[in-house]
């Protein structure tokens, strides 16, 4: 059954193109532009949380940060933030603490870059030391202000005729006050790491969007997995086979191991093509972690998964036309949600929580854990049961649909 | 030897429709039986419920003693199926399909090479094994279809409408493997078609279908014997004493003055060797007998003693078109 699969689908040019090729072009025709982005000022990604909601104060410090240009800050809510930090899907959160808005020569607050240790120790020196300017910038500001208002509260409780302020008591009483900030600043910046054990990788942007697409299209073959089941039920040769003492269910494996090779082919291939291809093209080469066996799990559940959701449209479609209309609009659809072609830590919340329900999603934090972030098998097991279990699922549901008459 | 297939009540339903009704036969070891029918009359239906390929409404029935539902797979393995759509890989060589079909059965190894060699040779195709069935003519691809049914050697062969739209010389080779498989391999095979000279020419027995049921079943002989022959005798003369006497003849049913019959009212393959160019006056004399052949030297025979020329002879013998005819009100093909 299935060595028959594997010769037809070698006659079929057209899909042969379509499952390795394609892929190929894509992660080509995205990454060079990043590329050309990367060469030129590539502003570093800052997560935000802010503690100290609706204080002017902090608004004003979040848009004093955008401003050094060299970062992009994205608020985001707390509890999200530390989920993906621990998972990894950030490598650095800037976290604006409660009491921000109250700084003051009284008080002293903390602004904490918590990191990753995965995060490259360069950059986040970087990150500090604008975190640290930007902060001492508005704490002189705002130092100035207060110290001004303290002369103001003097003025009002001495007695009308000691209400003369020169201009040298002003002076005075600024430069006492930058003195007080460089020896006791308002904001300090303290840096933490994140508790979770990983090693340095050096990466590029090809750790990212090579997985992403490899996932994309893996999935995108659960459509010629449909197509053939589908096809061949269509065809008199169906019924030959249904006459023959060959059980259902290993005709329908027999359907199945083919396109599993080719998923499990699909990968390597693409694979192949980022370590060995994109670097004489001037791109990063893909670096494959440190957790071989944890990789080849992956992608071989990441292929069942495919396979099972192949099943699934199978068993939902009843004409060749149905089947490839369905797969088209459901593997694009979920390919993008999955975080695919956009990561899904940039989404907003109720999309990442919509996200979170395609396979593609836990494929996908399964290849950053163990290629961007050096996981290993302990790193990625969720992942793998939950990308098992969504597999398993569409398989069953496929099954128990389909109609062999 | 118990019967090859005992077929006992089966319906299959599509919905409320029954495409079969209540379907019973028996076919014996070695026996080519014939499906006859028009369009829809559920030739086909049949033949998936006995391959497994459908579950059957309700009935039964047994292939070589094994029930087709409780003994599936033993009944499966006794039976090999030729379905009437071409089901082959187009992409894929002859010898590839083949070999895929062998291996469905279990086939491998020197074994499945060996047969589909053999099967590739039944069938004349040994040239083009390795071509891939989509460059095929529309003949060599049916021949090929029907190699594809035979590798697992099956007792029970179904052949559904082998011959539909192919060139004489595909279709001589289709019946010539068909004889040599029942008679040198004792192959029993039930076969369909709605030509009902194949079925004339190949069958020991027919059942006619129509509209899920059996409306006839026997052998194709007397299936024919239940309808009369005719005669049509252009004569000089014919008085009523002489259709008397050709009455009383025997071997002759009935003897009434005809109209002359025109060429164009009769079905083509009904028409025969039709009269040539009749003189102006001469009488028409139709004449019905159970057997033609020697109705006809009995009244050539009382024509000459009493000395009566004929202008015109022609013999429309009864066939199972007839017979399907006769039976239904309708004619096989439309
Ligand atoms: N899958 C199906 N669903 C509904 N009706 C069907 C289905 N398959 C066949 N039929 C109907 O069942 C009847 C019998 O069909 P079947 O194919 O058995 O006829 P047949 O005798 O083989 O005809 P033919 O000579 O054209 O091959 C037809 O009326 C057909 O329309
Ligand atoms: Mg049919």
């Amino acid at each position: 059954m299935a060595l028959k699969d594997i010769k037809i689908l070698l006659r079929d040019r057209g899909s042969l193109v379509m499952s390795f090729v394609v892929p190929v072009a894509f992660i080509l025709a995205l990454s060079l532009p990043t590329l050309a982005a990367s060469s030129g000022s590539d502003a570093i990604l800052i997560p935000l949380v802010n503690r100290a909601q609706g204080d002017p104060l902090a608004d004003e410090f979040i848009a004093a940060l955008g401003d050094t240009g060299g970062l992009d800050v994205q608020v985001i809510e707390a509890e999200r933030a530390n989920a993906l930090l621990r998972e990894g899907d950030i490598r650095w959160l800037v976290e604006l603490p409660e009491d921000f808005g109250r700084m003051g020569l009284d008080h002293q607050v903390t602004v904490r870059l918590i990191a990753h240790p995965d995060a490259r120790p360069t950059t986040l020196e970087s990150i500090e030391r604008v975190l640290t300017g930007v902060a001492k910038g508005m704490a002189v500001n705002h130092q100035l202000l207060a110290a001004f208002e303290q002369l103001d509260v003097m003025m009002d409780a001495a007695p009308a005729e000691y209400r003369v302020f020169t201009s040298e008591t002003y002076i005075a009483q600024a430069r006492s006050q930058m003195e007080n900030s460089r020896s006791r600043p308002l904001v300090s910046v303290s840096e933490t790491q994140a508790l979770r054990a990983g090693r340095e990788l050096e990466f590029g942007a090809t750790n990212l969007t090579v997985p992403g697409f490899a996932v994309l299209f893996v999935f995108l073959t659960a459509q010629s997995t449909a197509l053939s089941i589908v096809q061949e039920k269509r065809a008199g040769t169906f019924r030959r086979i249904l006459a023959s003492p060959l059980s259902r269910s290993s005709l329908l494996l027999g359907k199945l191991i083919p396109n599993f090779i080719l998923c499990l082919l699909q990968v390597v291939f693409v694979f192949a093509v980022a370590i060995l291809v994109l670097p004489l093209l001037g791109l990063d080469r893909l670096s494959l972690g440190y957790d071989p066996f944890a990789l080849l799990l992956t992608t071989v559940l990441v292929a069942l998964c495919s396979t099972g959701l192949g099943l699934f449209i199978a068993g939902i479609a009843q004409t060749p036309t149905q089947a490839g209309a369905l797969s088209s609009v459901v593997l694009w659809v979920l390919g993008a949600l999955g975080g695919a072609f956009y990561p899904t830590f940039l989404m907003s919340g109720p999309l990442q929580t919509i996200s979170s329900l395609t396979p593609h999603a836990w494929a996908l934090r399964a290849y950053n854990t163990l290629l961007v972030y050096g996981g290993g098998l302990a790193d990625v097991l969720p992942e793998l049961a939950i990308l098992a279990g969504i597999g398993v699922a569409f398989a069953a549901i496929g099954t128990w649909r389909f109609s062999f008459e | 030897m118990p019967p090859i297939l005992e077929v006992s009540d089966l319906v299959r339903k599509y919905g409320d429709f029954a495409a079969v009704d209540g379907v019973s036969f028996t076919m014996q070891e070695g026996e080519v039986f014939g499906l006859l029918g028009p369009n829809g009359a559920g030739k086909t239906t049949v033949i998936s419920v006995l391959t497994g390929v459908l579950p059957p409404t309700s009935g039964t029935a047994r292939i070589g003693g094994h029930d087709i539902v409780r003994e599936q797979a033993a009944a499966k393995r006794l039976n090999g199926l030729v379905p009437q759509d071409l089901a082959l890989y187009p992409t894929l060589s002859a010898r590839d399909n083949l070999e895929f079909f062998g291996r469905i059965y279990g086939l491998s190894g020197a074994e499945l090479r060996g047969r589909v060699d053999a099967m590739l040779d039944l069938v004349g195709l040994e040239d083009r094994a390795d071509d891939p069935i989509e460059r095929y003519s529309g003949g060599m691809k049916r021949r090929a279809n029907i190699a594809a049914g035979l590798l697992h050697q099956p007792r029970l062969l179904f052949l559904d409408e082998p011959t539909v739209g192919v060139d004489p010389q595909s279709r001589h080779h289709i019946f010539e493997s068909v004889r040599r498989l029942n008679q040198e391999r004792g192959m029993s095979i039930l076969y369909t078609s709605h030509y009902m000279e194949e079925v004339e020419l190949l069958c020991d027995r027919v059942a006619i279908m129509d509209q899920g049921r059996i409306i006839a079943i026997d052998t194709v002989k007397s299936l024919v014997s239940m309808l009369a022959g005719v005669i049509h005798v252009g004569l000089r003369k014919a008085d009523e004493e002489l259709l008397r006497a050709l009455a009383a003849l025997p071997t002759v049913n009935s003897a009434v003055d005809a109209p002359r019959p025109l060429r164009s009212s009769l079905p083509d393959d009904e028409a025969g060797d039709g009269p040539v160019a009749p003189p102006a006056d001469y009488q028409m004399v139709k004449l019905e007998a159970g057997d033609v052949q020697r109705s006809l030297v009995d009244v050539i025979a009382l024509l000459g003693q009493k000395g009566i020329e004929i202008v015109s002879l022609q013999v429309l013998e009864p066939n199972l078109e007839n017979v399907f005819l006769h039976l239904t009100g309708k004619r096989l093909r439309e």
